[in-house]
């Protein structure tokens, strides 16, 4: 657990988004598509899938990469990385932050992933059993493995600061924040954090596929959490690079916007088994409470939650009791967003996007709709944010992220003209 | 195999194909070092796999340091191909 550092006064604070998303690519687009509710769930399109259960994927299709990466940097990397340079450069941009402007070693890159560089792997594993050994490219060696987009990205911009990987599957999005505040807790000035995932490639679908987790309804709307038709998930590709600043170095340098604050992180494991559901409740729950005590906020602050929603039975009853365990009466009142229900779930890169959505609703006043959510299993309690989204005054959110393998992560975010009104520069400039 | 001189135009390919240069990048001498092009040790192994796998030359560990520029790892290639013809 990362929780109870030593502050010393320093706040981690967000003030660079940057978005891949199969609902849209750069934030503007993604949060308009995204308080529309247009879905990029789709058939999958990359390869031929009708010999696989799952045929349905969120794929970010208008995806260039060339437009990002340059192409002998593209041959020795994985799409996953692609995506993650991507999101670097619109999140560096978002703060105008310039890196070639600052010291090497007062920023840091940590990042999360969970299947690491799958297209590139399997395709060097083709060659393995086709051509043999001596075929497989000496770039397999430094594409495939988890590290390989934090490393990419240290080298392009020049941070030296510690740096590292996060695995931790769908939890991987917050826990890389939480480890990007203790580095700034800790004395770095800047961080590129949160996480990108491209798990849509016949190797990685099948990888996926055997947790029997996913949906196989052939229907864009397979993907429905908290509803009575829960038929399991659909995976998608892309996430969000966040910018993760000191608050006093992000003041002094004076950028754009400071979206929010970090305010507090609390994680947990059920220790139970690599894909099958715990027998209750309690880790998730806990993971919560500890964001909150973290946070040192009431649960009657949290504004809107950012649910995990696994999409399927025993998963969304034991997050629906994990937030009425830790929020009490107020989980029945509290909005509940899934906006991951336009993207399919991301993997390492989808409770990142889900701290951008709520840093959106935050600054925009709104809450995304959950769409396909059309008979919300009344059982559960929760007040599904869906049909349309929902204007609101969003001061706090809780981001609830679970992870394969029993990972359990909550982040509480605040947003900033709450924290200080005199200081911060107006967020809509 | 192609038992047909290994040329400029060869490496060229490679570089381009292989190592993901455009045409444009490459200097018309011979005598630039992978390093000055901006090569890493991990692009100059995928050279020497390149050269392994689609020209039939084979290469020990302790010869890899001897191409460090087009014109040396021509050379080195065509005459290995002939030591590999006349035996």
């Amino acid at each position: 657990m990362i929780t109870s550092t030593p502050r010393g006064g320093r706040r981690a604070v967000i003030s660079g988004v940057g978005v891949v998303a199969p609902n849209g690519i750069g934030t503007g687009p993604w949060w308009s598509a995204t308080t529309a509710g247009t879905s990029g769930i789709g058939r999958i399109t990359r390869f031929d899938p009708s010999r696989y259960a799952t045929r349905f994927a969120g794929e970010v299709n208008a995806f260039d990469a060339g437009d990002y990466v340059e192409r002998r940097l593209r041959m020795q990397t994985d799409r996953w990385t692609w995506i993650g340079l991507a999101a670097t450069g619109m999140a560096l941009d978002d703060a105008d932050f310039r890196p070639a402007e600052h010291d090497p070693y007062s920023m840091s890159v940590i990042t999360a992933s969970s299947s690491g560089g799958n297209e590139f792997g399997q395709v060097e594993i083709q060659k393995l059993w086709s051509k043999g050994a001596g075929h497989v490219g000496a770039y397999q060696s430094i594409a495939w493995f988890y590290a390989a987009t934090t490393g990419q990205i240290s080298i392009r911009y020049g941070m030296k600061g510690a740096s590292g990987v996060v695995v931790s599957e769908g939890a991987g999005g917050l826990d890389a924040l939480a480890h990007g505040r203790r580095a700034v807790l800790r004395g770095v000035d800047t961080v590129v954090s949160g996480g990108v995932e491209a798990p849509i490639s016949p190797y990685a679908l099948t990888c996926q596929m055997a947790t029997g987790r996913l949906s196989s309804v052939a229907d864009a709307a397979a993907y429905r959490p908290f509803d009575e038709r829960a038929s399991g998930y659909v995976p998608g590709e892309g996430g969000a690079i966040l910018l993760v600043e000191e608050l006093d170095a992000a003041r002094r340098r004076g950028g754009p916007a400071i979206y929010g604050e970090i305010l507090g992180y609390g994680a947990t494991h059920d220790g139970h088994h690599p894909w099958a559901p715990p027998p209750d409740a309690r880790q998730l729950a806990r993971a919560i409470e500890l964001a909150l005590r973290d946070a040192r906020i009431d649960a009657r602050e949290v504004d809107v939650v950012f649910a995990d929603g696994a999409g399927s039975r025993p998963w969304d009853e034991l997050e629906a009791q994990a937030l009425h365990a830790a929020l009490g009466a107020h989980a029945a009142v509290v909005p509940v967003a899934v906006p991951k229900t336009m993207t399919g779930r991301l993997y390492a890169g989808g409770a990142s996007l889900d701290v951008a959505a709520a840093l959106f609703s935050m600054r925009h006043g709104v809450i995304p709709p959950a769409v396909h959510v059309e008979r919300p299993d009344a059982g559960l309690g929760l007040d599904i944010v869906r049909g349309a989204s929902r204007a609101a005054d969003v001061r706090t959110a809780l981001v609830v992220a679970r992870g394969y393998g029993g990972f359990n992560s909550a982040l509480v975010l605040r947003r900033t003209t709450d924290f200080d009104r005199t200081n911060d520069p107006d967020p809509e400039d | 195999m192609n038992h047909e001189t290994f040329t400029h135009d060869d490496i060229r390919q490679i570089l381009v194909e292989r190592i993901g240069f455009s045409e444009a990048e490459l200097p018309d001498d011979l005598d630039t070092t992978f390093t000055e092009l901006g090569m890493d040790s991990l692009a100059i192994v995928e050279l020497q796999l390149t050269l392994q796998q689609d020209y039939g030359v084979r290469i020990p560990d302790e010869d890899a340091h001897l191409m460090t520029t087009p014109r040396e790892t021509i050379d080195y290639v065509n005459r290995r191909r002939l030591v590999s013809e006349a035996a």
